[in-house]
């Protein structure tokens, strides 16, 4: 196992440093320049000469060959740092270390809360298949997919802050902070965020389960005089989950996308706003630095995805 | 140990009157309708009967594991130790409080009535726990201690190991130390060795029976060998249709069988035993399906024994014959024995063995690499087939037996050059066709092609039957013009019994008795002298079966130089069909010799343990026999024992055997073996 994790991490590693390389072509290829860009107002007043021009390319060390400025930036990865942006005047580090709490908390909390959500729920609508439990359960979850997260983020808003009041209309604030400041301003951007994965999770659960009620050793399992309670959690959830995780892996993946829309809606300055600002303003160092962080989390919800598979199915984990 | 004293006339379990109905889109299917049968204390009772007729539903009910909807039980009574246990709640505390503590159950395919993602242990000890009460620790000691006793090497470290990294015949065991793990009173056997190897099948047979009466428990097996109720059970139940047409003791059906159903399949099945010019009568025709089925004899569509007295709109009841022998028949009928029903006017056309060989096979060999890794680097060679020589005679059938994993099917598609082999030469019609370049090959080979156990797989599902058999006419420009294809097809699909009317029908909408008729039918097409049949009719019901191997048969009597190679692991049925069996082993060839002589005078000890294992379906005879087994599993051919191959399993084998390897040699005229002691 130990063995396969290490070579897991060395593809992962791979794959990271392929996205930084593309990142960083695809960004300098883009039409446009950060730093012309960036003193566009005083050029026009004529406040800002060629030499200062110059000067901020070579700042930035943008005066450079590309692919030294690539092993340059690989080179200041090493010693924790991601370069200074343009713009926001503070160091990629700082500004990445801002936002990714943010991120991560609406995310990771979206994610448990569809999970915890849609399993019981799948496993109940496959159970009482047929009842109006199971009808009701898939209805939802097939009308809830298909809601859009922008649309939803606004009715919810206009229903909870605006029209009743009980929760802030937008903004974050860090539950270290502020507990009750802070669950608040979290309640909406994470049911948000959770609606679609906990509906493909439901539905995912929900047919894998019929399938595995199906089987022959769920009958064994009967035969030999096990409760319901226990053939349907010891027996049949086990291999259910199988799919259920790539569909996870799938979500966790669509969720980071997601992120964008919700930050936007609710006005969180998280990576989300992060990355569209950056790329707004061309900014290289802070898309860069985004990019690298994001590729970092999702090799990692995959990682975790694939050893689930080891610890769910040992069939794979023998091989 | 003293015996217990027992009644052997009490009933143990006792059902009366059952009946279970579907509820299906295409109607009300009724699988058990108005079945009754009763096993006593330590007794062995077989059901049998084809697939679908309702064996499998009649046992679950009594269980109540049948699911409810769609599932229903309509009516009858279930007793046990004084209750009636179609009263109780499905699964009730009651109900379940029976199931897997005083009766028990084991299933068909052990591989997946087995949890995959659980290990044995805690699957071992789950009653255990449940049952008997036993804390964790008790609980694995008595599993570890069962585990033992069905012979599981190393049971104390195999608890903790999945389902996947067992064999068959191994999870077979594990299943019969879970079914008595809690001293059960009744065990019910579902086609416990259907998909075994035929000796894996007698010893999980022999040990399922030794450990029901060591724990004096009964025992209900289903089967559709009946060979295995001649050589286990006491009495016997038959079945059709959703109702027992037959009951009484064994020795009273095979003797005396008063049922057409029952005479059916006795004609159906080729015994070891038959004489030389015995011919299979099958039953024509197909079992029905259970949807509106009449209250008359539903046997009336397929019976060779219908009188005007089988009146449609009469219900038939069981009839007394003698003793515990009772019929659902209105006819008295009167047959001759099964032997001589199966005599033959005809004899089988005898093999010029004078003749020269269709096939010569000159030390084949057949390694696949081994790949492992990311990479699939190549790490080592399994030898499938390790050095075969073999002669088939034009004409003839040659059969090849064997236990799975033997290498028949690899040698088959090196023949047929599905697989390119990695030395050796194939004579065909005087040209060697392991060297010959594609291009000549191709005319060449179309005269050899390959039927499949799975029909259904090796048909192209959206062809037409018609363009499936007519392609090869057309690939190998066989006849002229559309007036000759179409006349060529009719003729093709009248030779293998099939109604010309069915031409448009796609796989699907054929049975598979039927879409082994196509396959046949598309060999015949390609003028093929030789014809690899691979399991042509293990998946098949035993009356469907007998269909299949007759047809066989009368090609090869009408058709001259058709010749068969012909694969299954049943030796019984590779037996009737051939003129000479090849028996292998770890890829090699241990035996050749005719049909007759094999059986008679079989010299190679993996020879003769392989027909032991094999039940005659006559428990006359299997009283007198010898039931001892071979043991062991076939090793890996990754790993082959060194010297002879056997020497693990063999029970004559010396030092000698362990060092050096037995070559195949002539002994006697026609009679070629691969053992020191012979
Ligand atoms: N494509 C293959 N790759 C690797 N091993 C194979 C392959 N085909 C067959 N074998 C091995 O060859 C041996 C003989 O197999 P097979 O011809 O299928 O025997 P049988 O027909 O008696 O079941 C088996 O142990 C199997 O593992
Ligand atoms: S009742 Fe008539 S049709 Fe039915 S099995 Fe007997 S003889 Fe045949
Ligand atoms: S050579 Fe020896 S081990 Fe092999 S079959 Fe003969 S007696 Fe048995
Ligand atoms: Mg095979």
């Amino acid at each position: 196992m130990g063995g396969y994790i290490i070579k897991r991490l060395g593809q992962a590693l791979i794959v990271v440093l392929l996205v930084t390389v593309l990142v960083f072509l695809l960004i300098r290829l883009l039409p446009g320049d950060p730093i012309l860009l960036y003193v566009s107002g005083d050029v026009v007043s004529g406040a800002v000469s060629d030499e200062v021009i110059a000067d901020l390319r070579r700042e930035h060390g943008l005066d450079r060959p590309m692919y030294i400025q690539y092993v340059n930036w690989l080179w200041q990865i090493l010693h924790g740092d991601l370069g200074k942006s343009i713009f926001l005047n503070d160091t990629v580090v700082n500004e990445i270390s801002r936002a990714v709490p943010k991120t991560v908390m609406i995310g990771s909390l979206g994610l448990l809360l569809a999970v915890c959500l849609s399993i019981p729920l799948g496993v109940l609508a496959a159970v009482r298949r047929g009842t109006w439990i199971d009808t009701l359960v898939t209805l939802l979850a097939n009308s809830g997919i298909t809601i859009p997260v922008f649309w939803l983020g606004i009715m919810l808003i206009q229903i909870f802050s605006l029209q009743l009041g009980w929760l802030p209309t937008q903004g974050y604030t860090s539950v270290f902070d502020d507990f009750g400041a802070g669950v608040k301003s979290l309640i909406l951007p994470v049911v948000c965020l959770s609606v679609v994965p906990l509906c493909a999770l439901t539905r995912q659960t929900r047919s894998s389960m019929l399938e595995n009620i199906r089987m022959d050793y769920i009958r064994t399992a009967w035969s030999k005089g096990l409760s319901e309670g226990l053939i349907i959690m010891r027996h049949a959830l086990k291999n259910s989950l199988i799919p259920v995780v790539t569909v996870f892996g799938l979500m966790a993946r669509i969720t980071i996308g997601g992120q964008i829309l919700i930050e936007t809606v609710f006005n969180i300055p998280g990576m989300g706003r992060l990355a569209v600002e950056g790329l707004q303003n061309q900014d290289y160092a802070i898309v860069q630095g985004v990019v690298l962080v994001i590729a970092i989390i999702v090799t990692g919800i995959n990682l975790i995805v694939d050893l689930s598979y080891g610890w769910l199915d040992p069939r794979i984990r023998n091989n | 140990m003293k015996a217990e004293r027992f009644d052997k006339t009490k009933k143990v379990l006792d059902v009366q009157n059952l009946r279970t109905d579907f509820v299906t889109d295409y109607g009300l299917v009724k699988a058990v309708n108005g079945v009754s049968y009763h096993v006593n204390e330590q007794e062995i009772v077989a059901i049998v009967g084809e697939s679908g007729c309702g064996k499998s539903v009649g046992l679950l009910s009594a269980l109540q594991l049948i699911p409810v909807p769609p599932g229903k039980f309509v009516s009858g009574r279930i007793m046990f130790e004084g209750r009636d246990l179609l009263r109780l709640k499905q699964n009730g505390t009651e109900m379940r409080s029976i199931r897997g503590s005083k009766i028990s159950m084991i299933f068909q395919e052990p591989m997946s009535s087995l949890n995959p993602g659980l290990t044995i242990g805690f699957q071992m000890t789950e009653g255990l726990m449940l049952h008997l009460k036993m804390d964790r620790k008790k609980a694995n000691k008595k599993a570890i201690e069962l585990l033992g006793r069905v012979g599981i090497p190393d049971a104390e470290k195999r608890m903790n190991d999945y389902a996947h990294q067992f064999s068959g015949g191994m999870l077979q065991r594990v299943m019969i130390a879970m079914s008595i793990s809690c001293n059960p009173k009744l065990i019910i056997a579902d086609e416990p060795t259907t998909a075994l190897d035929v000796t894996t099948q007698a010893q999980v047979l022999e040990l399922l029976c030794e450990m029901v009466r060591e724990f004096r428990a009964s025992l209900i097996i289903v089967t559709h060998n009946l060979g295995v109720v001649a050589r286990y059970a006491q009495r016997l139940y038959v079945m059709y249709a959703g109702r027992v047409v037959e009951s009484g003791t064994s020795k009273e059906i095979f003797s005396n069988p008063q049922h057409p159903y029952t005479i059916g399949l006795l004609g159906s099945i080729p015994r070891l035993d038959d004489s030389d010019d015995a011919s299979l009568v099958p039953i024509k025709g197909a079992p029905p399906n259970l949807i509106d089925l009449p209250d008359s004899c539903a046997f009336y569509p397929r019976c060779s024994h219908r009188t005007d007295a089988c009146d449609q709109s009469r219900k038939v009841e069981m009839r007394h014959v003698e003793g515990e022998h009772y019929a659902a028949c209105h006819a008295d009928v009167q047959v001759k024995t099964i032997t001589e029903l199966k005599k033959k006017d005809t004899q089988k056309r005898p093999i010029d063995k004078k003749a020269e060989p269709l096939v010569v096979i000159e030390d084949l060999k057949m390694q696949f690499p081994i790949r492992r890794g990311l990479l699939q680097r190549v790490v080592g060679h399994v030898n499938a087939i390790d050095g075969i020589n073999l002669k088939i005679y034009p004409g003839e059938t040659l059969g090849l037996v064997g236990e799975s994993g033997s290498g028949k099917t690899t040698l088959g598609r090196c023949i047929s050059r599905i697989y390119e082999p990695t030395g050796g030469k194939i004579w065909f019609e005087g040209q060697d066709i392991v060297k010959l370049p594609e291009k000549k090959r191709r005319s060449l080979t179309r005269k050899i092609s390959m039927i499949f156990q799975d029909p259904y797989g090796s048909l192209d599902p959206r062809q037409s039957a018609a363009s499936i058999v007519g392609d090869p006419l057309k690939i190998h420009g066989l006849v002229k013009g559309g007036k000759e294809y179409k006349e060529r097809i009719e003729e093709l699909f009248g030779l293998v019994g099939l109604h010309p009317s069915m031409m448009g029908r796609v796989p699907h909408e054929f049975s598979g008795g039927q879409r082994q008729r196509i396959g046949v039918a598309r060999s015949l097409a390609c003028d093929s002298s030789l014809i690899i049949c691979d399991e042509p009719v293990s998946a098949l019901d035993v009356s469907i079966q007998a269909q299949i191997i007759n047809l066989f048969v009368e090609l090869q009597e009408g058709i001259s130089g058709l010749t068969y190679l012909f694969i299954a692991h049943d030796l019984s049925v590779v037996k009737h069909i051939s003129s000479r069996i090849a028996v292998m082993y770890l890829g090699r060839i241990v035996e050749v010799t005719d049909s007759k002589t094999i059986y008679k005078d079989p010299l190679h000890p993996y020879t003769q343990s392989l027909l032991a294992s094999i039940p005659i379906p006559d428990p006359f005879i299997e009283q007198k026999r010898d039931h001892s087994v071979l043991q062991g599993e076939i090793p890996s051919p990754l790993n082959p024992p060194a010297g002879c191959t056997f020497h693990p399993r063999c029970p004559i084998a010396d030092q000698k055997c362990k060092e050096g390897i037995p070559s195949l040699a002539t002994v006697r005229e026609n009679h070629e073996v691969a053992c020191f002691k012979a």
